[in-house]
């Protein structure tokens, strides 16, 4: 197999036209962009002014008396260097408005959409690092369905991915670029977790809520904690180009202080739910959100420890190796695989 | 310029072209690498204010996006629209002569003989629904009568068979890097 044509396009070709007409929209949403952000600087700056003149009034919510102060209180909830974040969920499916909650038949449950699915994470700060534990669902050859364990980590510009059950016993080193640290949340393997809250999920509340995208409703309760709850919604993916690709409903049941997620919610309005009916609902639940000192031994807790002896693939693709100019001429992509006792390394 | 970062127009400009074959490569479907290659560039408009990298990296930085869009795609069987959304961006429509070119650029129709002889590695209902898309080019509402199952059914197991199969295609990218 070889790579076809590099030339470019030729003017006025229909392909050329499809290229700029994406340019284009790119540009217009540069200058939309730009006077988005020019409105928030001043929106930003009418704020300021305002909480001089009302210093010392306080929102209150439901009449209840939580202070809504979402960037203080999501910049509280970031672990700062010195500490390491810890996040546990477990999330399920299940059908709303059906006539059952359960999600039943063949093709769901070889999807996995039947069984609740548990994610670690531990992130911390300064410089930035992460881990993430968790399982997906995996067909085997014989049709039946496991829960096969993934873990990915970020840290020094490389993230790793550790998938013991995936044909080998293999670690993937993918070097990132370094303005890569805060886009963490859209990882390869962060993909993969279920409910997709992310490493920094109080950000990403706090970033809905200064949008519009969420609205806080009142007070409620999570399995007897007190929650305060947000309901909005937020785009989805959409599973053709020709969809509408509308908004899912989404609810946050957050921790009042902190705005540290205890519940996520988020109904798949419209997504195929497999012939069962109602709507494809997922549940979220956050067991554990807690910082913990950074030493020696949570530190581990930022690291992947491999079983064994696992291949160790290096990857960089040779795109990258092309545009960047290293080695391309030759070919060379770096890609090479070693049997090293990982764990050992990590001693 | 409002935003610090890399000029994403300038990027779009000089390697557009080559990361949509990159990603047609990789999922042998022109409708869904056009929706992730659009999801890339948006998504790098909207956090190129955050890129700490040299100018050096910035083309690194990009395929780094468009990687993650291509592992959620593996993963959940739908391309994410967010960026685009949040920045009001329409994909173009892709036209049966765009569509051609694309595929021809991409080298695709070599490629499908790539993806017939690495089915082999996967399940059944796998190896049938790649088959049908990527081999035989059925739509997806096509392939989900054929198979007897729902569309959103048939696309995840496209988009994880495609999963496996880009061990195939890294093999295949790499013996072409070695020619090259």
């Amino acid at each position: 197999m070889t790579e076809t044509s590099y030339e470019p396009p030729k003017p006025g070709d229909e392909y050329a036209r499809f290229l700029r007409d994406m340019g284009d929209q790119l540009e217009q949403a540069e200058h939309r962009r730009a006077s988005q952000t020019r409105g928030r600087r001043r929106i930003a700056t009418g704020v300021l002014a305002l909480g001089v003149v009302v210093a010392g009034a306080v929102l209150l919510v439901g009449g209840g008396g939580g202070r809504v102060d979402v960037i203080a209180q999501a910049e509280a909830a970031l672990a700062p260097p010195g500490q390491v974040l810890r996040i546990s969920t477990i999330s399920h499916l299940e059908m709303r408005g059906g006539t059952h909650p359960e999600v039943t038949g063949s093709e769901a449950e070889s999807l996995g959409w039947n069984k609740p699915r548990t994610a670690e994470e531990w992130s911390a700060s300064g410089p930035t690092r992460w881990r993430i534990a968790t399982t997906i669902p995996t067909s085997t050859r014989a049709g039946s369905v496991t829960a096969a364990p993934i873990q990915c980590a970020y840290s020094n510009g490389s993230e790793e991915t550790y998938n013991q059950a995936f044909l080998t016993n293999e670690l993937v080193v993918v070097p990132v670029s370094k303005g890569q640290d805060e886009t963490s949340e859209e990882s390869s393997c962060t993909a993969q977790v279920s409910g997709g809250l992310g490493t920094d999920p109080v950000t990403h509340i706090g970033s809905m809520l200064a949008s519009g995208q969420l609205h806080l409703i009142g007070k409620g309760t999570v399995s007897g904690r007190e929650v305060l709850r947000l309901t909005g919604s937020e785009p989805r993916p959409r599973p053709t180009s020709v969809s509408s690709g509308a908004a899912y409903p989404v609810e946050y049941d957050v921790e009042p202080e902190t705005y540290a997620p205890v519940r996520v919610t988020v109904e798949k309005v419209g997504v195929d739910a497999l012939g069962n009916a109602g709507t494809l609902t997922e549940i979220t639940d956050v067991t554990a959100y807690e910082r913990l000192p950074l030493n020696e031994t949570t530190a581990g807790l930022l690291r992947i420890e491999t079983t064994g002896h696992p291949l160790i693939r290096h990857q960089l693709n040779q795109y990258e190796q092309r545009l960047r100019g290293a080695g391309a001429a030759s070919g060379e992509i770096a890609v090479r695989a070693a049997k090293v006792a990982r764990s050992a390394a990590h001693r | 310029m409002f935003d610090k970062g890399p000029d994403v127009k300038a990027l779009y400009s000089d390697h557009g072209d080559e990361l949509l074959r990159f990603l047609v490569r990789r999922t042998g479907d022109t409708e869904i690498a056009a929706d992730l290659w659009g999801e890339t560039f948006a998504q790098a408009l909207g956090s190129r204010g955050r890129f700490r990298g040299s100018d050096e990296q910035e083309v690194a930085w990009l395929y780094t996006i468009a990687r993650r869009q291509l592992a959620r795609y593996y993963r959940r069987g739908e391309a994410e629209c967010r960026a685009m959304q949040r920045l009001g961006m329409e994909r173009p429509a892709i036209s049966a002569e765009t569509e051609a070119q694309i595929v021809q650029r991409a080298g695709l129709d070599e490629m499908r003989d790539a993806i017939a002889a690495g089915v082999a590695m996967l399940s059944d209902g796998a190896r049938e629904a790649i088959t049908l898309r990527i081999v035989d080019e059925l739509s997806y509402s096509d392939l989900a009568s054929r198979l007897a199952i729902s569309e959103q059914a048939a696309r995840l197991r496209v988009s994880r068979g495609m999963r496996t199969l880009a061990r195939v295609l890294d093999v295949q990218t790499l013996k072409e890097a070695r020619e090259g």
